[in-house]
C-alpha cells in the first residue's frame, strides 16, 4: 500500500520525510477511532430457565462453555451416536431445554429469531452452525404418556402367548426384489414362492 | 391398561420380580425369561448385546399399520409437505405380498433389517452409515453428505432421503434436509431400556431382545421355532426376523 502510495506521488526516495509521518499519524488515528466504534461488551443474552446458585458456579459455567462449547458439542455427539452415552451434560438437548423457553412472547422462539439464545452470539460474530437443520430449536415436551406403561424391556410375559402360535414359521423366504413403489402399501408379486 | 399389561403385572406380581432385580425364571418346560437391566446413561453400549426383533405376521392383523402410526410418532416422519409420494420419507412400509398360483397374499412391516453385515455401512463413503456395537444400523447424521448410495444399497429399501427443510422436528430424532434416514430401532429408547415404539405398539406380535444372550425371550423363541430373514439368500444375517412369511 506504501509502495503504491509512493508510487502514484512520484519517486518514493524523494519524497519529504514530513509527508511519511504525517501518513503514519493520519492512519494511527484512523485505526484508533475504529477501534473505539467497536463495542467489546458481548451481546444480552436471554436468560435461562435453571439459574445456578452462586456466582462463582456461574462464571465458571459461562467462561466455559462460551470458549468451548463447539468442542464440547461435537465430543458429546460421537458419544452418543457411537457409544450411546445420552447422559445430560454436554448435550445440545439439555442446552435448548434450559436456554430457550418454550415460547417467548406468545410464539415459538425459531433459531432464526435474534432474540434466540444460540443466534444472539452467532449473529453478533456472524458465526453460522447447522445444528438446527437437524435438531429442533425449542424445547419440546414429548407425548410421555406412550411411554408410562413402558418398563424396562417388559417383554418376558408376552413369551407364553408367543409361543402358542398356531402356525409356525416356515423356511421360504420373500423375494422383495420387485418393490417398484414407495407407496404406504407396496404389491410385491412373488415368482414361484412354492417352488422354492 | 390393555389386556396383556394387566396381564403382564399379574403375572410380574405373581412370580414376585421386583422391577430392576435381576432373575431367570421358567414360565415353560424350555422357556425361561431373564429381566435385562437397562444400561446406565453413562456407560458405553456393548458389543455383547445384539438387539433383535421378532415379527409374527400371522398376529399383526392390520399388516403392521399401528407399527407404522407408532414409528411416525416416535420420530416424526411422514409429514413432508413439499414432497411427493416417493419422496417422503419411510422408515416402516407395509408390503403386500401376493403369491401367483394361489392368490394367497399378507402384508408386513418392512424396515431397517439390522444387517449383521450391511450393505449400506459397506458403501458409505464417509462412514455416516454405521452400525453400533450393539448390532443397530443407523446413520449418523453429522457426517452424511446425503449421496443415497446406502439407499441404492439395501436390498429393503429401508432407507430415505430428507428432500426438503424441516423444522419442528422431534428432541430425539434429529432429521434434516440433504441427509437419509432409516429405522433406527428407537435407538433413543433402547438405550433408556424400552422397548421400540412398535414393539409397545403391537406387544401381542412383535418381540424385542438380546439376540446373544440364549435366555433372552426373543433367542428362546427364535431357538424353538426359527425365524425367517427376508432375502436370507443374501447372507447378511438380519437381526429382524419374522413369522409367518
Amino acid at each position: 500500500m506504501f509502495s503504491t502510495l509512493f508510487k502514484i506521488s512520484g519517486n518514493s526516495r524523494r519524497s519529504p520525510k514530513w509527508f511519511t509521518v504525517s501518513l503514519a499519524m493520519l492512519m494511527l488515528v484512523a485505526l484508533g477511532s475504529g477501534l473505539s466504534g467497536c463495542d467489546s461488551e458481548p451481546p444480552k443474552l436471554m436468560k435461562a430457565v435453571k439459574q445456578f446458585k452462586t456466582d462463582k458456579e456461574l462464571e465458571e459455567h459461562m467462561s466455559h462453555i462460551r470458549k468451548d462449547h463447539m468442542e464440547l458439542l461435537r465430543h458429546k455427539r460421537d458419544k452418543t451416536m457411537y457409544l450411546g452415552i445420552r447422559t445430560k451434560t454436554n448435550s445440545l438437548k439439555a442446552c435448548i431445554n434450559c436456554h430457550v423457553p418454550e415460547q417467548h412472547n406468545g410464539k415459538i422462539l425459531r433459531h432464526t429469531d435474534p432474540e434466540h439464545f444460540c443466534a444472539t452470539c452467532h449473529n453478533y460474530v456472524s458465526a453460522d452452525p447447522d445444528c438446527f437443520q437437524c435438531h429442533v430449536d425449542h424445547p419440546v415436551k414429548q407425548d410421555v404418556a406412550k411411554h408410562s406403561e413402558t418398563d424396562s424391556f417388559t417383554h418376558k410375559p408376552e413369551v407364553a402367548t408367543f409361543n402358542t402360535v398356531e402356525s409356525q414359521a416356515s423356511e421360504k423366504s420373500v423375494a422383495l426384489a420387485d418393490v417398484s413403489t414407495k407407496s404406504a402399501e407396496s404389491e410385491v408379486v412373488t415368482g414361484e414362492t412354492s417352488s422354492e | 391398561m390393555n389386556n396383556i399389561d394387566s396381564y403382564r403385572r399379574r403375572f410380574l406380581s405373581g412370580i414376585g420380580v421386583v422391577a430392576g432385580a435381576t432373575a431367570a425364571v421358567s414360565i415353560a418346560p424350555g422357556v425361561f425369561l431373564r429381566d435385562v437391566q437397562a444400561k446406565p446413561a453413562d456407560q458405553p453400549i456393548s458389543s455383547k448385546v445384539r438387539w433383535g426383533m421378532l415379527i409374527d405376521i400371522n398376529k399383526l392383523e392390520d399388516g403392521g399399520d399401528a407399527c407404522i402410526a407408532a414409528c411416525k410418532k416416535e420420530h416424526g416422519w411422514g409429514e413432508e409437505e413439499h414432497s411427493n409420494d416417493e419422496q417422503k420419507a419411510q422408515w416402516i412400509r407395509k408390503v403386500k405380498v401376493t403369491e401367483k398360483l394361489t392368490g394367497h397374499s399378507f402384508s408386513l412391516p418392512v424396515m431397517c433389517q439390522h444387517c449383521e453385515t450391511p450393505p449400506c455401512v459397506d458403501v458409505c463413503p464417509t462412514g455416516a452409515s454405521m452400525k453400533r456395537a450393539d448390532g443397530i444400523v443407523q446413520v449418523n447424521k453429522h457426517i452424511c453428505i446425503g449421496c443415497r448410495y446406502c439407499m441404492m444399497a439395501c436390498p429393503y429399501k429401508a432407507r430415505s432421503f430428507v428432500h426438503e427443510t424441516l423444522i419442528d422436528q422431534l428432541p430425539d430424532t434429529p432429521r434434516g434436509k440433504g441427509t437419509v434416514e432409516s429405522c433406527n430401532m428407537c435407538v433413543n429408547r433402547v438405550d433408556e431400556g424400552k422397548n421400540p415404539a412398535c414393539v409397545d405398539a403391537a406387544p401381542h406380535a412383535l418381540l424385542f431382545g438380546d439376540l446373544n444372550d440364549p435366555e433372552s425371550p426373543i433367542s428362546q423363541a427364535l431357538k424353538k421355532y426359527g425365524g425367517s430373514q427376508i432375502r436370507a439368500d443374501l447372507g447378511l444375517n438380519t437381526g429382524v426376523r419374522y413369522w409367518g412369511i
